[in-house]
C-alpha cells in the first residue's frame, strides 16, 4: 500500500512539473519570434523542404533547435 | 535551401521528432539533408559561415563523386569513402569495410585516412580532456593515444580536433623529454594559439618546458 502512495505521489509530482501544452506553444510562439528566424528565409516545414529540395534540385540546410530550453 | 527545424515537445506535432529520427540528439545540430530526407553530412566544425561553406562543397563534392562511383571508377569509389567518413555519413568502421576490397590507397587517400582515424581517437579522447580540464596530466596520458596516430603520419583531418592534437602531443613530447616532437607541437600550435588565448596561455607554458629542456 505504501508503495502504490508513493508512486501516486511521484506521478502527482512528475505532472505538476511537466509544462502544459499551452506552455510549450507559447515557448514555440518565442522561439520563433527571435531576430535569427526573421534574418533568413528559413523552411520551417519539412516537407515543403523536401518538396522545394526535388523541385530545385538543391539540398537541404538543416539547423536543428529546441524551443523547451534555452 | 535553409531549413529550421524546431523540436517542441508538443504532443502529436508533425515531425517533431525529426532530429532524433536523423539519428542525432544535440541541440544545436546541423545537416544537410537530400530531397528524400537522407542525410549528406553531419556538420560538426563550428557554426559558421565560413564552416557551412566548407561543408556544403564537400557536400557538393560528394553528389560528383557518387555519379562518377556509379560507373565504377575505382577512385572515386574510394574518395567517396573518405569523404563520406568526413562528413558523418559513415563511421570508420564502415568506411574500413568499404575500402577493403578496393585495394591499395593513394597516397593523399592514405594521409586522409590516417586523419580520419585519428579523428575518431580524439573525438572520443575529448570528453576525458574536458573532464580533467585540460590538465597537463590528462593531456599527456590522451597524448600517447595521439602519439600512435602520430608516429604513422596520422594527423586528424578535422579543423576542430586539431588544438587538443597538438597539445595532448605536447605534453606527451614534454613528458618524454622529446624536444624535436615538442618544437613540431609548438610549430603547429602556433596558429592556433593566435586564435585561441587558452591555447596560447598553454602553449606558453609548454615553450617555457621547452626551453626548460634546453638549458638542462
Amino acid at each position: 500500500m505504501p508503495r502504490i502512495a508513493f508512486v501516486l505521489f511521484l506521478a502527482a509530482v512528475c505532472r505538476a512539473q511537466s509544462p502544459s501544452p499551452s506552455t510549450m506553444e507559447e515557448r514555440l510562439a518565442k522561439k520563433l519570434a527571435k531576430p535569427f528566424v526573421k534574418k533568413v528565409a528559413w523552411v520551417l516545414d519539412y516537407d515543403a523542404a523536401r518538396k522545394q529540395a526535388k523541385q530545385t534540385g538543391k539540398v537541404i540546410f538543416g539547423y536543428f533547435t529546441r524551443s523547451y530550453a534555452p | 535551401m535553409p531549413f529550421l527545424h524546431i523540436t517542441t515537445r508538443i504532443e502529436d506535432r508533425k515531425h517533431d521528432e525529426l532530429l532524433f529520427d536523423l539519428e542525432e540528439n544535440s541541440f544545436p545540430s546541423f545537416l544537410v539533408l537530400d530531397a528524400g530526407g537522407g542525410v549528406l553530412a553531419r556538420h560538426r566544425e563550428p557554426a559558421t559561415a565560413g564552416a557551412f561553406k566548407i561543408t556544403l562543397k564537400k557536400v557538393e563534392r560528394s553528389i560528383a563523386l557518387r555519379k562518377q562511383a556509379a560507373g565504377g571508377d575505382r577512385n572515386a569509389r574510394i574518395d567517396l569513402a573518405l569523404l563520406e567518413c568526413e562528413l558523418g555519413r559513415i563511421d570508420l568502421a564502415d568506411l574500413e569495410e568499404v575500402l577493403e576490397p578496393l585495394g591499395k590507397l593513394g597516397a593523399a587517400q592514405q594521409r586522409l585516412f590516417l586523419g580520419l582515424a585519428a579523428d575518431e581517437t580524439v573525438s572520443e579522447m575529448i570528453p576525458m580532456i574536458r573532464r580533467g580540464r585540460f590538465s597537463a596530466e590528462i593531456l599527456a596520458d590522451v597524448g600517447e593515444s595521439f602519439f600512435e596516430h602520430y608516429e604513422q603520419g596520422g594527423v586528424p583531418a578535422a579543423r576542430r580536433h586539431q588544438h587538443a592534437y597538438w597539445l595532448g602531443l605536447a605534453y606527451f613530447a614534454a613528458g618524454r623529454k622529446d624536444t624535436a616532437l615538442l618544437d613540431r607541437c609548438l610549430e603547429e600550435l602556433e596558429p592556433i594559439a593566435a586564435r585561441n588565448t587558452f591555447v596560447k596561455q598553454l602553449r606558453a607554458e609548454l615553450a617555457r618546458t621547452r626551453q626548460a629542456l634546453e638549458q638542462k
